[in-house]
Order: structure tokens, then C-alpha cells, then sequence
């Protein structure tokens, strides 16, 4: 048969960093099944070092050469692909590392399956970024959703838990449907699941209404980027998303705001930019008009809000809109703005929900702008924490978000598309408003009453399932300790979102090599 | 189609014959009911509650399991068919695809979902 | 031929039958029952285009173990209910606006791709032949299919069981935590 090819050991290792991860996920819940119960927490210890050797993978791929894919072109590791993994496994490890603790005051008794399924997410997420084939980016897309769907319900006996999974779960199943119907026509009309293939064949054949393949195309790239825009919550595909991100414990928020968006961006340059690249002029209005809406209506939703979870995910939605100019401007600059963009963006939100986390008492209380009135007096260090990522999330000089806001709007610009950049500057001095709104609050604003509810919600058993009880790091006065591995991961997000904005050339560099610029 | 054909035939005989026996007993049998007769048979009482009842969600997660699993045997068909031609490949690939689901069977094992409650 | 349109339009009229049946009968055990025969119509419709391996799928996986979950769904219905399901009167009349003109869209769609020859451009005939899916729907046996799944398609195929891991955890996540609950 024509379709037979060997496969080689190269094949599997150009898939190293998923190995990595799911053996990871596979060690763990081997593990978890033969340990008791009070040592599950050290499982972490397995999805960290999984996360590490997949790092390594990258590293070694990035060294390698010869072709970049894999198994008959399901699958490559190109920059691309590499620069999405390393921003994958970013918010892998640091929502890893917040975990501890925070899941058991929040009365998690399945610690085990907890990791287990973040690593099943997390290869999803690496397998979406790396596939060049619809049915190898439709098969990601499930691997990292359906664990998702199962930790956003996660915490035990919380409705709002259970209201983001099942909300999740409803609206995402239906967007896939769409994926898959919209991948359906465009095999139909190219006969190519292939990205090269339809690449080929858009590209040697004139789009027209009556020689055939014409609405056909359109039906499908449609109901693709319908699909994809419910991934990355551009509006009008957007009401799941502060449902679903309030409700879900906050280290699989953070995860999913960073790998899910990152993975799903990935397949939108992959299909977009460059396999229907020919047929430009028939996606970029669709794509331009999500990218205003999204940018002006996630900026002002966010405004209103006065629950920190929310505004978080609303700002989510506004950083998809800034992140869809790149994709609506088809250049490899824009792309490249988007990666370094995505980047930058991994490293403020992921810390920014790590210090909503480490305030967060038992179901999602503690989360309102009330609480955190005063904040700067009581944990001064967690409250310089968060106002560093919020400005960098506003886009203040200095930081990761400034640098990564610059790029985009400059690629805008040279790409022709200044009006984006106006409406994107606009939009950001809204969002200024409502991070300023959280600082002001924690710093100008004087406390109502001591927090003795806090004092007594503080858990005892708050050690790493006694592994790490010594050295439980005590960051603040008052209040529930940071455990050690949360507040190593809030350093990490707070090295990375400084180091980014004020050295960002090595990350720009690998942004370019990644769209295939010089 | 054709080699189902004989299938399909003794698929409908198969199915005519429960409907003609049911019609023909229906028919020939003789209906003379009396309250004896529409009692409850022999010992038994009378019902108090509605016999229907809520199950257990317990058998849900059966359920999901025997689907899962059920997906799983689903796959090894086209294998089954094509065993000798894909040699040595085919073991290796086979055995992979299970060992990961086995990886899942232990675990669903020892955590206990298997087990009645 | 004859013979063949002749099955098909038996077919036909009793997977629109028991597809009304679905929606139409109030007790959910006869709509549940109605989806099996309906399912099973499916598969012989998979069985006339040659697809062998969907129709085997379809009974296996549809008619046997999906149906499985729909009943145990059915007796979680409250009896008292009289084992009704909510009656359409309840749905807003923008949805059933909503539903009305996305039918007629779908219905306009199918009929234009059917009907007005919007069919596929040739050249993407051509390279559909070479690919892998339509060499299973002409060759039309497990036996293509096997080829195919552990040839070309063996890199999916092996994800999948990756997934299969992922949905084995969720279920006993979920159902576990519930059914522990209620035993309390």
C-alpha cells in the first residue's frame, strides 16, 4: 500500500517532550495507586520532574537537525512548535508548583488524580501545538479538554465547581462539534487533512463559487474558526469563560488561560496563516473584527467586575483580543508578536493567579475586591507581587506585558493595520483602569476589620503532606502561610515577568526564529 | 452487502419467529380472567410503593467504564483481521496502544471502582 | 440495484421512524428504545456503503454500550415524575425560533451542496483518492481499514488510547466522589 512508512526511533523522538509528559502522567497515577493516601501529595515531585524532561526534550530538539516531522506529517517539531511547548510547559510547571497545599485546604482527597490529569492536559497542549494535521490538532484538542472538563469540577462539593465543569463540558463539546464539522468540509474541498496538503492545493486551484471547491471552503474555514475562537474565548465565543474560570480551582485556571489559549493559537497560525494563507482575503475580516470585539468588550466587561476570579478571566478574553492582531494580520511579525506576546502573558497571569491563590480561603472565598482592601499592610509581600503582575498585565514599561503589548502593535503598524493599534491602545486604557482599581484597593484602601476569619480558615495541615513541613515559608505575618513550592513558583512568575520586560531580546530572537523570520 | 445477505436472512427469520409465536399464542389461547387469576401468583403480595425506583449512580461509573473499555475492544478488530500480514510492527504497536490502557486498568483497579460497595 | 434501492428506502423510512420516535414518545424508555432501532438503521446504512468496520463500530459501541448509559440515565429519572421528560412547552419561543432557522440554513446548505452541483472540485476527488480515508470507503472492508489504522494513521491511533486514559480517570473522579457522597 502506497501509505506504508517505517516508523524509526527519530519519529518518537521528535515527540520527546510529550513522552515526557505522559509518561509523567502515567507514573503518577501508577504511583498514586500503590501509595497510601498520605504521601499522595509528594506526587507533584513526579509531574515536576516531568515537566523538567520535557524541558530537556525541547532543549534537545532545538539542537537537532534534519527534518522537523514526524510520523508521515501527523506531527513536527518545528520552532513553532518548540517555542509553544516551552511556554506550555511555563505554565505547566508553575501551576504545578502552586498546587500544594491549595488543593488540600480546598478538601481535595484525590491529590493524585489532580496531577495526573494537569499532566494528561498538558500533553494535549503540547500534542495541538505540534500537529500539522487536522485530525492530529482535533485529537489534541480533546486530549487537553477532557481532563480539563473533569479538574474545572474538581473541588469536592462545590456548586460553582460543578457549574464550571459541566459548563465547560457542554459548551466545549459543542464548539468541537463545529471543529470537526468545519475540518469535515475542508477535507471535502481540498482532500487534504494535511495542512501541506490543503496548503498545496488551495494555493494551485482559484477560489470560485461555481468550479466547486468554493463555499464548500468557506463552510469549513467558518466553522473552524468558530471552533478555535471558543478555544481562546474571543467574544462573541466567550460567555464560558468567567463561569468557568471562577468555579474551577485556581492552579487549573491559571493553566488553562495559558496552555489552552497557547495551543489553540498554535493551530490558528498552523491553519490560518500558513495553510490557507492563499485564501487570505477570505478570513482576515473575520479574523480582524474578533480581534476589535475582543479586545474592546473583554477590556470593558472586565471593568464592571468586582470579584478578583472574574476580572482575571475577563481580562483573559482582553489579552485574546490583542493576541488575535496577530493572527489577523497574517504576517510572520505578527506572528512572532503573538509568540513573544503569549510568552509574557504565561508568566504575569499564571503569577497573578498564583497570589489570588495563596489569598483564596475554602470555596472561592476571599476572592472579592473587598478582600483584598488593605492588603499591602497585612502581606505586604504577596500584595508587591501581584501589583507587579497587574502592571504588567496593564502594559507598564518594565515589564513583560509592556514589551510584549509594543511588539504587537508595532507588527500592526508595519503590517498596515494602524487602526488595530489605535483600537488596542484604547482598549488598554480601559484595562488600565480596572488593574489600577485591584492596586488601589490593596494599598489606598485601609482594611475593614482584621481578617480573624482568615486567621482561623488558615489549615493546619498546610505542609506538603509532610514532606516539606520545614520549610513551609512563612511570607507574611498573618494569614495562611505560602507553602515553599507556591512561593518558589511566584518568584519564578516574578523573575520571568521582569527579566522579560527589561532583557526581552534572547525571547524576541526565539519569537522570530519560531515565525520563521531571520 | 452480499456476503451479509445470509446474515440479514436469518436475522429476519429470526425475528419473524418471535413476532408469529407471540400473535399465535395471543390468538389461540384462551382468556378467561378472574380476580384469582389477576392476583399477584401464589405468595406474593401486592405492591405498596411504585417498583420503579432511582438507581444507585454507582452504576453509572460501571456504565462509563464498560464504554471506555468497550472502545478499547472496538479498536482491536481491524488488528484481529489483519494479524499475520502485520508481523512483528503490528505486535509492537498493538502492545503499546494496551499497555498505556493498562496503565488505566491498574489504576482503575486498585483505586477501587471495580468493586462493589 | 433494484434490490438495494429497495433496502434503502425501508431503511430509510424506519430511521426517520424511529428518529420522530426518539422525540416524540413521552415515556423516556420507548425514546430510548426508539434510539436503538434508530442506531441500528445507522449501521445498516454504514453496511450498504460498504463501510463494515463503522457498521461492527456503530453496534458495538452505539447501539450496545452508549445505550447502555442512556437507560441507566432513564432510571435515574424521578418516578414520581411519571418517568416523563420536561415537555417541550417549557422552552422558550426564541429557541424554538432559533431551532427553526438553523434547520432551514442546514437544510438550505445540504440541498445547495446536493442539488445546485456546488459539488467537489475534481482535482480534490483526485487527491482525496490518493489519500487514506477513501481508500477505505472504495476498498470498504476491516481489512483496509486495519491497514490504514496501523500504517499511516498509527500515530493517532496510539493518542487515542492516551485519551481513553484521560476519560478512564475523569469517570472514576466523578463517579466516585458522588456515589461516596450519597453513601454518606
Amino acid at each position: 500500500m502506497a501509505f506504508t512508512y517505517a516508523i524509526s526511533g527519530g519519529d518518537w523522538a521528535r515527540i520527546a517532550p510529550e513522552l515526557a509528559l505522559l509518561v509523567a502522567a502515567l507514573l503518577v497515577m501508577l504511583v498514586d495507586a500503590l501509595i497510601p493516601a498520605r504521601l499522595r501529595g509528594a506526587l507533584v515531585i513526579i509531574g515536576v520532574m516531568g515537566v523538567l524532561a520535557a524541558l530537556a526534550g525541547v532543549i534537545m530538539l532545538y539542537a537537532s537537525s534534519g527534518s522537523p516531522s514526524a510520523f508521515g506529517g501527523m506531527v513536527t517539531s518545528d520552532p513553532l512548535a518548540l517555542f509553544a511547548t516551552l511556554v506550555i510547559l511555563a505554565a505547566t510547571g508553575l501551576s504545578l508548583l502552586l498546587s500544594p497545599g491549595y488543593i488540600e485546604r480546598q478538601g481535595t482527597r484525590q491529590q493524585g488524580e489532580f496531577y495526573a490529569l494537569v499532566m494528561l492536559a498538558a500533553t494535549g497542549m503540547v500534542l495541538m501545538a505540534a500537529s500539522t494535521n487536522l485530525m492530529m490538532i482535533f485529537l489534541g484538542l480533546e486530549l487537553l479538554s477532557l481532563p480539563l472538563y473533569v479538574l474545572c469540577a474538581f473541588a469536592p462539593g462545590q456548586q460553582r465547581a460543578q457549574e464550571s465543569g459541566m459548563k465547560y463540558f457542554l459548551l466545549s463539546s459543542f464548539a468541537s462539534g463545529f471543529l470537526l464539522y468545519g475540518m469535515a468540509l475542508i477535507y471535502g474541498a481540498t482532500g487534504a487533512t494535511n495542512l501541506g496538503g490543503i496548503n498545496h492545493f488551495v494555493a494551485t486551484h482559484a477560489m470560485s463559487a461555481t468550479a466547486g471547491f468554493g463555499p464548500i471552503l468557506l463552510g469549513g474555514m467558518a466553522l473552524l474558526a468558530v471552533g478555535l475562537a471558543f478555544k481562546v474565548s474571543a467574544i462573541p465565543f466567550h460567555a464560558w469563560t468567567p463561569d468557568v474560570y471562577q468555579g474551577a480551582l485556581t492552579p487549573v485556571t491559571a493553566l488553562m488561560s495559558v496552555g489552552t489559549k497557547m495551543a489553540a493559537f498554535v493551530a490558528l497560525i498552523r491553519v490560518f496563516d500558513v495553510a490557507l494563507a492563499p485564501v487570505r482575503a477570505d478570513w482576515q475580516g473575520i479574523m480582524w473584527a474578533l480581534a476589535i470585539l475582543t479586545m474592546v468588550g473583554g477590556n470593558i466587561l472586565a471593568a464592571t467586575q468586582t470579584n478578583v476570579k472574574r476580572l482575571l478571566a475577563y481580562s483573559s478574553i482582553a489579552h485574546a483580543g490583542y493576541l488575535l492582531i496577530g493572527i489577523a494580520l497574517g504576517t510572520q511579525a505578527g506572528i512572532a508578536a503573538l509568540l513573544y506576546y503569549m510568552a509574557a502573558y504565561a508568566v504575569m497571569n499564571v503569577g497573578a493567579f498564583g497570589v489570588v491563590l495563596a489569598l483564596e480561603r475554602v470555596a472561592g472565598l476571599g476572592t472579592n475586591l473587598d478582600d483584598y482592601r488593605g492588603l499591602a499592610s497585612r502581606r505586604p509581600a504577596l500584595a508587591a507581587a501581584l501589583a507587579v503582575f497587574l502592571f504588567a498585565l496593564a502594559g507598564i514599561p518594565g515589564t513583560a506585558g509592556f514589551v510584549a503589548k509594543y511588539a504587537i502593535f508595532a507588527a500592526a503598524v508595519t503590517g498596515g493595520h494602524a487602526e488595530l493599534t489605535i483600537i488596542g491602545v484604547v482598549a488598554s486604557m480601559i484595562g488600565f483602569y480596572y488593574y489600577l482599581r485591584v492596586i488601589w484597593a490593596m494599598y489606598f484602601v485601609p482594611a475593614p476589620d482584621m481578617p480573624a476569619a482568615e486567621a482561623a480558615n488558615a489549615n493546619p495541615h498546610l505542609s506538603l503532606a509532610g514532606l516539606n513541613s520545614a520549610v513551609v515559608t512563612k511570607l507574611a505575618a498573618s494569614g495562611t502561610p505560602l507553602a515553599f513550592s507556591a512561593g518558589l513558583a511566584l518568584a519564578l512568575a516574578l523573575i520571568g515577568t521582569l527579566g522579560l520586560g527589561i532583557f526581552p531580546a534572547p525571547l524576541i530572537s526565539l519569537a522570530r526564529q519560531a515565525a520563521g523570520l531571520p | 452487502m452480499a456476503p451479509f445477505v445470509p446474515i440479514l436472512i436469518m436475522m429476519g427469520l429470526a425475528f419473524a419467529f418471535v413476532v408469529l409465536v407471540t400473535i399465535v399464542t395471543f390468538i389461540l389461547g384462551p382468556k378467561k380472567p378472574t380476580p384469582q387469576k389477576n392476583a399477584p401468583y401464589e405468595c406474593g403480595i401486592s405492591e405498596i410503593t411504585p417498583p420503579q425506583r432511582r438507581f444507585p449512580i454507582k452504576y453509572l461509573v460501571t456504565g462509563m467504564l464498560f464504554i471506555i473499555f468497550d472502545i478499547e475492544a472496538a479498536s482491536l478488530v481491524p488488528m484481529a483481521v489483519l494479524m499475520k500480514r502485520l508481523g512483528v510492527t503490528g505486535l509492537i504497536e498493538l502492545v503499546t496502544f494496551i499497555a498505556i490502557l493498562l496503565v488505566a486498568f491498574l489504576y482503575v483497579w486498585r483505586k477501587g471502582a471495580f468493586t462493589w460497595e | 440495484m433494484l434490490a438495494g434501492q429497495i433496502a434503502f428506502y425501508v431503511l430509510a423510512a424506519a430511521a426517520i421512524g424511529s428518529g420522530i420516535g426518539v422525540i416524540a414518545f413521552r415515556n423516556a424508555v420507548y425514546s430510548a428504545l426508539s434510539l436503538i432501532v434508530n442506531l441500528f438503521c445507522l449501521a445498516l446504512f454504514f453496511l450498504m456503503l460498504n463501510a463494515i468496520f463503522l457498521a461492527t463500530v456503530q453496534v458495538l459501541v452505539y447501539a450496545g454500550a452508549i445505550m447502555v448509559l442512556f437507560l441507566f440515565v432513564v432510571t435515574m429519572l424521578s418516578p414520581e415524575n411519571d418517568e416523563s421528560l420536561p415537555t417541550p412547552d417549557r422552552l422558550g419561543l426564541w429557541q424554538r425560533g432559533a431551532a427553526v432557522g438553523l434547520g432551514i440554513i442546514l437544510a438550505g446548505a445540504i440541498g445547495y451542496i446536493v442539488v445546485g452541483q456546488a459539488a467537489l472540485h475534481p482535482d480534490a476527488v483526485a487527491t482525496g483518492a490518493q489519500d487514506l480515508a477513501s481508500q477505505i470507503s472504495r476498498n470498504g472492508n476491516t481489512e483496509a481499514f486495519g491497514q490504514a489504522l496501523f500504517h499511516g494513521f498509527l500515530f493517532p491511533f496510539e493518542v487515542t488510547s492516551v485519551i481513553l486514559v484521560a476519560a478512564i480517570v475523569g469517570a472514576v473522579v466523578l463517579g466516585r466522589r458522588t456515589s461516596s457522597r450519597e453513601g454518606e
